[in-house]
């Protein structure tokens, strides 16, 4: 179970598929069991995605409370830029949500 | 010790010392001549840039090689291994080229981390 402090029970978030530049979309509890998936993070990658990201939030939990923070410091985003996308993944309602998105630029009409 | 009482002290001098030790440039020599120096300093620069607040980095096997301000030794294991996730996430996606660059943000810090070569490197900022 992943224990990190989050921005806590906001409203869960909808319509991220209408967000510009998303190639998909991955929802996870905190066990790390798929909830949803959409666009290029449906079908085959979605268990091996799924497992990296839950994977890269327990070691951000790590790195978090090594660190010399604020002890009520709560975890916003992490982001991964790679070459021509990056995945954003952000926990909020007890629920991860990860989006494969273009770079801004190239995301801009 | 001579006749009167006297304590002698003879100084005997090699090829290269004069009185009292190593000439100067030889010290400086002897002084920069770490093979960590280099690579301390470019951590010494980089974590007394303004607006970093701290530094980490690890090897290829996670061991700390440097931790600086806010940056703790006990993150280097996980420094590494988000630094390894995240080429793995990469290569997933069928991107190989460019080692990914890594962005944790909180209410009050932002955490970067990339690999280049064996060392990952985390740098700290506050928000």
């Amino acid at each position: 179970m992943l224990a990190m402090r989050d921005a806590g029970d906001a409203a869960a978030p909808g319509g991220l598929e209408d967000i510009p530049g998303v190639l998909g979309l991955l929802t996870l509890d905190l066990s790390g069991h798929v909830l949803s998936a959409s666009g290029e993070l449906s079908g085959a990658v979605t268990e091996p995605v799924a497992d990296c990201i839950f994977r890269l939030l327990e070691d951000v939990a790590h790195v978090l409370a090594t660190s010399e923070g604020p002890a009520n410091d709560s975890f916003r985003r992490l982001t991964v830029a790679l070459q021509d996308h990056q995945y954003v993944i952000s926990i909020a309602n007890k629920k991860i949500y990860a989006a494969k998105v273009r770079p801004l630029a190239a995301a801009a009409p | 010790i001579t006749a009167g009482g006297q304590t002698k002290r003879t100084v005997r001098h090699s090829q290269g010392k004069q009185k009292g030790g190593w000439r100067k440039d030889q010290q400086q020599t002897c002084l920069t001549r770490n093979m960590e120096d280099k690579f301390l300093n470019t951590v010494n620069t980089i974590s007394s840039e303004s607006g970093v607040s701290g530094l980490v980095c690890a090897d290829r096997h996670g061991l700390c090689l440097a931790a600086k301000g806010s940056g703790q030794a006990s993150a280097a294991p996980y420094v590494n291994s988000l630094a390894k996730r995240a080429q793995l996430l990469g290569s997933s996606s069928g991107d190989n080229v460019k080692a990914p660059t890594l962005a944790i943000e909180t209410d009050t810090q932002t955490i970067s981390i990339q690999s280049s070569g064996d060392i990952s490197v985390a740098v700290f900022k506050p928000a």
